[in-house]
């Protein structure tokens, strides 16, 4: 690190007061905000592990069917897609993300001559779609939080190794200097008036 | 008439539930290599896959009917799902109901299965027995088209689409 310039001056030691004094004030804020942004992509990736269990469980429950969507008569793969994932902006530990909302889906009419499996497969489909897009916005969600910790982590190292540090060697450098040149002053003065005597 | 016993007798025999013995195109050229014009054209218009109301005479009008009552069945039961009811089927059993997609697919492939054999009764050598073995033929690979894995991959193409569907 290199050396910092320091004026010795009181003016200079005033400042510096000042930053230590914000930045012992701001330090605690930045870590409680860490803290917070930790916390929150914890609950979302536990959100997301809940999510992925009901896909499971919903995969489970069709295996013992999900062999007549193979139906040679049927292409079931034409008949849904996703038209839009809508979403709201909310802010979440401070971070505007997108809260997922709906899907809006492309569901073709199914003809009366289709068979009857084909409605419950759309039903899984839809179900199936949603909670993945809603495993997308979380993993959104995840990737700004994770964004902003890293800026928060970035400024605590600073108060932590830069800022405070900083000002606290150079107020007690200021200090020593100011000291050392008052009893100088003293000193010399005492010296004069003793020549005069 | 020698030619439609020739034909219905070098048939393999078909089972419900088991592999099909041949493709329906195999049937179909055996078919079109012993018949005249016109009844390979009668055999041709039969189809449960691509079914068209009214197709038929005699037993096998007794059968499109019942495959129009079906569909009728399948409505009902759709609007019963949708209007949150308990449905009122023609033909299919309320038990239908209770089960999972694929037992209820199977349960009317077999009442299909059923019906087409009442029809076979009486009429050997004849083109409703064709017609019915034909019919046979269809559901039969219907049946065998059903797979646990494939069934998985086509949930997959849908809900993942960038994974592409093997053939």
């Amino acid at each position: 690190m290199p050396e910092m310039k320091i004026k010795y001056t009181k003016t200079e030691r005033a400042r510096q007061k000042k930053i230590l004094k914000v930045s012992q004030r701001m330090l605690p804020l930045f870590e409680a905000m860490e803290k917070s942004l930790m916390v929150t992509i914890n609950s979302i990736a536990e959100q997301i592990e809940k999510i992925q269990e009901a896909i499971e469980r919903n995969n489970e429950k069709a295996k013992p069917w999900i062999s007549v969507l193979n139906d040679e008569w049927v292409d079931v793969k034409d008949l849904i897609s996703v038209n839009e994932i809508i979403t709201h902006p909310v802010d979440i530990a401070g971070v505007r993300v997108h809260q997922f909302e709906k899907v809006d889906f492309n569901v073709e009419l199914i003809g009366d001559e289709l068979p009857l499996w084909v409605d419950d497969a759309i039903e899984l489909m839809q179900e199936q779609l949603k909670l993945k897009a809603e495993i997308k916005c979380l993993e959104d969600q995840i990737a700004l939080l994770e964004e902003e910790l890293l800026e928060v982590r970035a400024r605590v190292k600073l108060f932590e190794n830069r800022r405070i540090p900083n000002a606290k060697i150079a107020i007690r450098k200021i200090s020593q200097k100011l000291q050392d040149d008052e009893r100088l002053t003293i000193a010399t003065a005492k010296v004069v008036k003793n020549k005069t005597e | 008439m020698s030619q439609l016993v020739y034909l219905i007798s070098s048939l393999p025999s078909l089972t419900f539930g088991e592999a099909p013995p041949l493709t329906i195109d195999e049937f179909l050229q055996e078919a079109k290599n012993q018949l005249s014009n016109k009844r390979f054209q009668k055999l041709e218009q039969f189809s449960l896959q691509h079914f068209k109301n009214g197709d038929g005479k005699g037993k096998l009008k007794k059968f499109t009917t019942l495959i129009d009552e079906l569909q009728a069945d399948m409505i009902e039961m759709r609007a019963a799902r949708k209007q949150k009811r308990s449905p009122h089927p023609i033909n299919l059993s309320k038990s239908i109901i209770e089960m999972n997609p694929l037992e209820r697919e199977l349960a009317i492939i077999q009442w299909q299965w059923d019906e087409l054999s009442s029809m076979e009764v009486g009429a050997t050598f004849t083109m409703t027995e064709l017609i019915v073995y034909k019919l046979k033929l269809e559901l039969v690979h219907r049946i065998y088209s059903f797979n646990e894995e494939q069934g998985a991959k086509v949930l997959e193409s849908v809900v993942n689409p960038s994974q592409k569907l093997e053939d």
